[in-house]
């Protein structure tokens, strides 16, 4: 059944790519046709990829007569490709679909980029890796530090390309070099300052856990650990202190990323150490993190986008309000930060509950409490993050007439925002029916799945409590409807007895909306570098050809 | 018959707790009251109180959006959901199965989150400086919270095998357990004594915002109680003498926390202070660096 599944995607590789060099060519009547040809091809995949992990389907390989002399690529269908697929078409279709409605001309980037995240998670040796890798950062949202740390680690994974061409020779090798582990963590940890943090994770655990080899040194698990733990309070801090709504959500997923990092590190604690139950539990976390990160990393991308776009400004202090002029950004919104906050019937806390499981099976040592610490610190920020952000820009007066002015996004442009919302909160609701669909991956990664603990209601009780509350949620609206005092007037609010505003004010003295006084922003945590968006891809490219023509030297 | 009886503990247990949560918050403040040297109003107080407000019409700011209008009742939910978990006079009730400490960890940090929207969502100056505040504890006492309940939840098993090891003197014996319920008693104390955030209610939204600080404080006398003091509580298995005994061994713990409350209101003010979030914090800290050694 596999069979024809690896040749269409990659054909729609193929002509995801094509689309995406299309789109800067034609003529502007022609975007619409490009977003809606992206939007089809990115959900057929991810129509295709959910079929092979639903089927369970067998590992799947193709060589390519493609590529330099004697550096054929080499591609291949895994559960763990195929899981990191789903969601990666999933959130594509979605983000395709929202940019053709809302700035067309970014369609064909994101089809761009699509492709070669499909051909990096596809890929089974360096070179398809370092070009996907091209493609992937090289169109990404540019964040501040992309130049730097992209470069890094296409660097890395270039250099991985020279040492082990195919993976499959890295798997057969019994022993690992501290050169291979030093490019395992240094080329992913590069990504993890950049854009493309979703596949951070993915490679990371692709080199990490698969290429690995049965039996990691220790310190390579330690050094994960507290590099996510590190990351995981860090970015928590960032998203509850950022003073821009970008800067918010990108702490949010730099949280969640160390908290996969912490996954990671625990899983190979476990495989070193021989301990099966804790590796489960540890892949099962880390994978839950990942695919919680990359839904809602798309889905807080859309909401900073349109919150720009539509109410003219990323700082929290120019916003407010925000949820009586754009109520389904501030749903769509409302979903990323729950997913992202450790709450009942969240995917947060999820991923929490597994992390804390695996910490009770692993070994003890004090390094454990540190992690604990951390983990608890980390959620109790996110949840700091999700009063703050939705609090100050949504909640409350508008504070200019730009935000009282503000359009919700249009309504061709919902449907992606939405199914993106309804699965992100699905995947706190529903944990194990996902954990089922991952358990191939967990099995591949961790040696033993999770087999009989996931299940329909399985392995915590989330859907349960959750009927519970619909009942004595209907209880509390039976008692308010039957005894409770009817309807409700509305009045202007009671200010604690400070003035009307003066009209040359029309939006309220603005000292009497509190916006700050939270948490203290760390300094050293702001970013630093900006890099000129133009200069993304031509450098990146410039810089994989140079390499790879350096490589086909030396061979 | 033993699923009846679990049945049949836990509807007793979740009438006990809404009928007793009122009751309980009277006779904290007329303990206060009395301690102040102030007469006492009727422990029935907060039921009349609650009666009243719960019959009128709302007001709501013009500002508001539907989030303080759902945000009291979501409290009401998540405060009778977590008592409904938390055991009070006996163990093996029907929902004890889904009464995991990291799951009750989560609905209290819930319950904290729900006001603190709330305050913010009319845009007064008072809302939003109490939701900065009210973050600025949570760093301090909700990490407490998450720390002591996973270092309690090490022994593997719900909150029932925690309280039996409380029984039979094993958590004694555990020195990591024993700190995780010292912290867990700081961080009540500071939530119990923090003012909720309902400048922004009225009417029934109040009365409902009310009832679930009652539950609450109800709920974490029974947590805390039943952590600390275990003895007299019903096993899974037990009779009708049983029962008895368990519910007078709860009235006994209800009625010590409820003096400790009012001591603590007393002595530290209306304001939680900083230091109980610190010292809960450290407790929760050495638990955990204790526990995972």
């Amino acid at each position: 059944m596999t069979d024809p599944i690896l040749p269409l995607l990659l054909g729609i590789v193929v002509a995801l790519t094509a689309l995406g060099a299309a789109a800067g060519f034609v003529a502007r009547r022609v975007r619409p046709a490009i977003g809606l040809a992206g939007t089809a091809l990115a959900g057929l995949g991810s129509m295709l990829s959910l079929l092979a992990l639903a089927m369970r389907a067998e590992p799947d390989g193709v060589g390519l007569p493609l590529g330099l002399p004697g550096m054929a690529l080499r591609l291949a269908l895994d559960p763990l490709a195929a899981l990191f697929l789903t969601v990666a078409f999933l959130a594509g279709t979605a983000r395709i679909a929202f940019a053709a409605e809302t700035a067309g001309a970014e369609a064909g980037t994101l089809a761009l980029r699509l492709a070669g995240v499909v051909l990096t998670i596809l890929a089974a040796d360096g070179t398809a890796l370092t070009l996907g890798l091209a493609l992937a950062v090289g169109t990404g949202h540019v964040p501040k530090s992309l130049g730097i740390a992209g470069l890094g680690a296409l660097a890395c994974f270039a250099a991985l390309a020279l040492v082990g061409v195919s993976f499959d020779a890295v798997r057969a090798e019994l022993d690992r070099s501290w050169m291979f582990w030093a490019l395992a963590l240094m080329g992913p940890a590069a990504l993890a300052f950049g854009a493309a943090r979703p596949l951070f994770v993915y490679l990371l655990l692709r080199f990490a856990l698969d290429l690995g080899g049965p039996s990691p040194p220790v310190w390579v698990g330690m050094a994960l650990l507290a590099a996510g733990s590190a990351g995981a309070m860090f970015g928590g801090w960032r998203a509850a202190t950022g003073a821009e709504t970008d800067t918010c959500l990108e702490g949010l997923t730099e949280r969640q990323s160390g908290l996969a990092a912490i996954g990671v590190g625990l899983a190979l604690v476990g495989k070193a150490g021989d301990l099966p139950a804790l590796t489960t539990l540890a892949v099962a976390a880390a994978l839950f993190a990942a695919l919680s990160q990359s839904l809602s990393g798309a889905l807080g991308q859309m909401v900073a986008g349109a919150v720009l776009a539509n109410a003219g400004s990323r700082r929290l202090t120019s916003l407010g309000g925000l949820i009586h002029s754009m109520p389904w950004v501030a749903t769509a919104l409302a979903a990323v930060l729950f997913a992202g906050a450790v709450l009942p019937f969240g995917g947060g806390f999820v991923t929490f509950w597994l992390q804390l499981q695996a910490l009770a099976a692993a070994p003890r040592g004090i390094w454990l409490a540190g992690v604990a610490a951390a983990l608890a610190l980390s959620a109790v920020l996110s949840g700091v993050a999700l009063v703050r952000l939705f609090g100050v820009a949504f909640l409350g007066r508008p504070r200019g007439p730009r935000t009282a002015g503000a359009m919700d996004i249009p309504k061709a442009a919902r449907p992606g925002p939405w199914a993106l919302s309804v699965a992100i909160l699905a995947m706190g609701v529903l944990p194990g029916p996902v954990l089922m669909l991952a358990d191939g991956a967990i099995g591949q990664l961790a040696g033993v799945p999770m087999g009989e603990r996931v299940g329909w209601f399985g392995p915590l009780p989330a859907l349960p409590l959750l009927f519970l509350a619909v009942v004595i949620g209907g209880a509390v609206v039976w008692a308010v409807r039957r005894r409770g005092g009817a309807g409700h007037r509305v009045v202007p609010a009671w200010n604690e007895g400070f003035a009307p505003s003066p009209p040359w004010l029309p939006f309220g003295e603005p000292l009497t909306q509190s916006a700050g006084g939270f948490l203290p922003e760390l300094a050293w945590t702001k970013p630093r570098w900006r890099v000129p968006r133009v200069a993304g891809l031509p450098l990146l490219l410039a810089a994989v050809a140079v390499l790879l023509a350096v490589l086909a030297a030396v061979r | 018959m033993s699923i009846l009886v679990a049945c049949v503990g836990q509807l007793l247990h979740l009438v006990l707790m809404l009928a007793a949560a009122p009751v309980l918050t009277g006779v904290v403040e007329a303990l206060a009251a009395w301690f102040g040297g102030r007469a006492a109003p009727s422990v029935m107080q907060p039921w009349w109180d609650v009666a009243r407000l719960f019959a009128k019409a709302p007001v709501r700011a013009s500002s508001a959006s539907a989030v303080s209008a759902v945000a009291p009742s979501v409290s009401v939910v998540l405060a009778v959901l977590c008592a409904a978990l938390v055991s009070s006079f006996m163990l093996g009730m029907a929902l004890a199965p889904l009464a995991d400490p990291i799951v009750i960890a989560a609905l209290l940090v819930a319950m904290r989150v729900v006001p603190v929207l709330a305050a913010m969502d009319s845009g007064t100056a008072e809302g939003g400086i109490a939701a900065a505040e009210a973050a600025q504890a949570a760093v301090f006492t909700e990490t407490a919270l998450l720390l002591a309940l996973f270092v309690l939840s090490l022994s593997g098993g719900g909150l029932d095998r925690i309280v039996v090891a409380g029984m039979d003197g094993t958590l004694l014996t555990d020195p990591a357990a024993v700190l995780a319920v010292a912290a867990l008693a700081l961080v009540a104390g500071e939530a119990v004594v923090q003012p909720v955030l309902e400048n922004a209610y009225s009417a029934r939204d109040l009365a409902l915002s009310r009832i679930a600080k009652q539950v609450r404080l109800l709920m974490w006398c029974d947590l805390v109680g039943g952590l600390a003091l275990p003895f007299g509580m019903a096993p899974a298995d037990g009779g009708p003498l049983d029962w008895l005994v368990g519910l007078a061994a709860w009235g006994g713990r209800v009625g010590l926390a409820a003096l400790a409350v009012a001591a603590l209101r007393v002595v530290g003010g209306a304001r939680p202070s900083p230091a109980l979030r610190r010292l809960a914090l450290a407790f929760g800290a050495v638990s955990a660096g204790v526990g995972l050694l």
